[in-house]
């Protein structure tokens, strides 16, 4: 019972990969991509969820726990492989470059 | 837009230069604070079949007679105050004592140390002295207290090495806000670790995904951190100067309380300190782990329990008792006298810094999380010096390409060599267990010159891959050999721990064997596997691979 808490974090930072992945904007249009938007709200509402039943359950320890957990859980999913490649990364990172030019 | 551009870029430079001057450093602390998250439980683990159950878990109903006894046997200005204490797996410690101060107005006590084994009342050590002397640390404590040292003062004198410690984290804080400041896409990107063509790029993409997330975790860290590096040696001398003249002494009964000044007449007979403890429990059903009884046996006497709650609280809890009937007198805040907003707050530094707020799981998730922040350190490292480096790729020879290779060296040599190091500190404190030697100073000697050879190994061998390969590997073996010398030293091997049903030995020693294992199985994929980075990495040098400085 004490770990339903953390399972319902998990479900939540899932959710919020999705969105993170998809991104909040349709690709080659202006427009929101409504799924994202959603999913990025269940994802902070499942987290905040899990807090408050880890909190509810377990106390101060167990909700500060949980939290680190949701964290370690992200950083971890950062590492999944995903099914599209994005060159975001690099474009971002060739901007970080020209703040590193005098 | 071009201010704004002016701002990130001074951001930038900033965070590229404090984590270049830090990061050593910081790797450092970080990693052996993710060791001693596990301090308790590797002193219990050398403990090995002398394990001391909890106060709290038994009856000890000649304690109450035990401290009178001893306290009969010291000097009477011993007993102004007598404190309790018992680490996890530990003997209970009694240490009557006295306050003093020093030549320089410094606080200090001096008195008495007894440790005992609560099962038979057996008086296990008797020490005499100054407080840095009665807990000097001694075989059973090594581990512990090596570990804890090794993180808080970084094997540096006092107070030079708690500046240090404390600098460190002031420069995360740094670090971590100009990291926020020059990188503010962190939703889009932080599930988006991406292995890119260049090795630079991989090591941004893991640098930024790691640091977006331990960025809660750095904080809290980082900021407790600060606090306590700085508040014993800076902070608290500071304030008793501005706002109590010097007198530290008065400032201690500010924050701590007024309390009655004690009568000299002496009580017929004392307090049931069993009683208090059971009661204590009752009351938060946690882990008795400070006790402090002042003025024992005198009229105006009192007894203060801090107990960690198991449920429900991160915080100590500190109940008060009567010293002279015994009676409950309440819960008092960690700070002043009354509840407040900042005794809550100094409350949770403690247990947020130390992750032992929630038992084996906050702890297991301290110590991963601190691994993780090596890796953003290690990362951040590499990519100050590939920056630099990659940029003089047209084979020009200059002291910043130089520069810069050594650096890669170093944290290379570093990385590899800080596992090693820590398996071969434990081996050094097997060796010594019963030699009546420092242990800890041996350990501290052990752990250098593991690091040294490290270092020496990464600019003795041409190929860094061939020099990280070995550096891991004898990290792999020593820590397969830890758990041998650990029952060569004590007598008592895990065939033992696995009879006795003593679950924690046995784990810790599994745990040391099989991550042996794995750290020679590591160096051995090194080689045969394919590049982490893909078919484009042979465009860049890989970041293991010799570099030829100035070709």
């Amino acid at each position: 019972m004490i770990y339903l808490g953390f399972a319902l974090g998990i479900v939540g930072v899932w959710c919020l990969r999705i969105s993170a992945l998809s991104g909040w904007e349709k690709a080659g249009a202006s427009t929101i991509n409504i799924p994202a938007v959603l999913s990025a709200a269940a994802g902070i509402l499942l987290c905040l969820a899990a807090l408050c039943l880890s909190a509810r359950i377990g106390g101060e320890p167990m909700a500060v726990a949980c939290a680190a957990f949701l964290f370690l859980c992200g950083w971890l999913m950062a590492f999944l492989p995903r099914k599209r490649e994005s060159t975001m990364v690099i474009e971002d990172f060739a901007d970080l470059d020209a703040l590193n030019k005098p | 837009m071009s201010d704004r551009l002016s701002l990130r870029t001074r951001f930038y430079q900033i965070h590229s230069w404090t984590g270049f001057l830090l990061g050593l450093l910081s790797l450092v602390v970080f990693f052996t604070g993710a060791i001693a998250v596990f301090a308790q439980e590797l002193g219990a683990w050398g403990a090995r079949g002398k394990t001391q159950p909890p106060l709290l878990d038994i009856r000890v109903p000649w304690l109450s007679t035990m401290v009178d006894s001893l306290g009969g046997q010291v000097d009477p200005r011993f007993k102004d105050e007598i404190s309790l204490s018992q680490d996890a797996g530990g003997p209970l410690t009694l240490f009557f004592h006295t306050h003093e101060t020093d030549v320089k107005g410094k606080a200090r006590e001096r008195g008495v140390r007894y440790d005992l084994d609560v099962r038979d009342r057996k008086v296990l050590l008797r020490r005499e002295g100054l407080d840095e002397e009665v807990f000097a640390p001694t075989s059973s404590s090594a581990l512990t207290d090596f570990f804890v040292d090794l993180h808080v003062h970084l094997l540096i004198p006092p107070p030079a090495g708690l500046y240090a410690t404390g600098i460190v984290g002031f420069g995360l804080m740094l670090l971590l806000i100009s990291g926020v400041v020059i990188h503010r896409r962190f939703f889009r990107d932080m599930f988006r670790f991406k292995p890119g063509p260049a090795l630079r790029l991989t090591l941004r993409s893991l640098h930024t995904v790691t640091g977006t997330w331990l960025l809660p975790y750095a904080i809290v860290l980082s900021f407790t951190g600060a606090f306590f590096g700085f508040a014993g040696a800076l902070l608290l001398p500071a304030v008793a100067k501005v706002a109590f003249g010097g007198d530290q002494q008065k400032m201690f009964e500010v924050l701590v309380g007024h309390q009655t000044p004690p009568g000299d007449r002496k009580l017929p007979s004392t307090p049931d300190l069993d009683f208090m403890l059971a009661d204590a429990r009752s009351r938060s059903e946690g882990v008795f782990r400070f006790g402090a009884l002042h003025h024992w046996g005198k009229e105006g006497a009192r007894a203060e329990l801090w107990v960690r709650p198991t449920q429900r609280r991160m915080a100590f809890a500190k109940f008060q008792y009567d010293g002279m009937t015994g009676a409950f007198q309440g819960e008092k805040p960690a700070l002043g006298t009354k509840p407040s907003l900042g005794a809550s707050l100094f409350s949770w530094m403690g247990p947020l810094h130390f992750g032992d707020f929630g038992g084996h799981l906050s702890k297991a998730l301290w110590g991963v999380l601190g691994i993780a922040s090596c890796v953003l350190t290690v990362s951040g490292l590499l990519i100050w010096s590939e920056r630099r480096r990659t940029a003089s790729m047209d084979g020009e020879t200059n002291p910043r390409v130089q520069g810069a290779e050594a650096m890669r060296r170093i944290t290379a040599a570093l990385a590899a060599a800080l596992p090693a190091a820590t398996f071969a500190s434990i081996l050094a404190w097997a060796t010594w267990y019963s030699n009546g030697t420092d242990p800890v100073r041996v350990m501290g000697t052990a752990f250098g010159l593991c690091l040294l050879a490290g270092l020496g190994a990464t600019f003795f061998f041409r190929s860094l891959r061939t020099a990280a390969r070995g550096i891991l590997a004898g990290g792999g073996l020593f820590s397969i050999l830890v758990p041998f010398a650990a029952t060569w030293a004590t007598g008592f091997s895990p065939w033992d721990a696995f009879s006795a049903w003593d679950a924690q030995i046995l784990a810790m020693d599994c745990f040391f064997f099989f991550l042996g294992a794995a750290l020679l199985f590591v160096p051995a994929r090194m080689r045969k596997g394919p590049s982490p980075y893909g078919r484009e990495t042979s465009k860049e040098p890989a970041l293991l691979d010799p570099v030829e400085v100035g070709s």
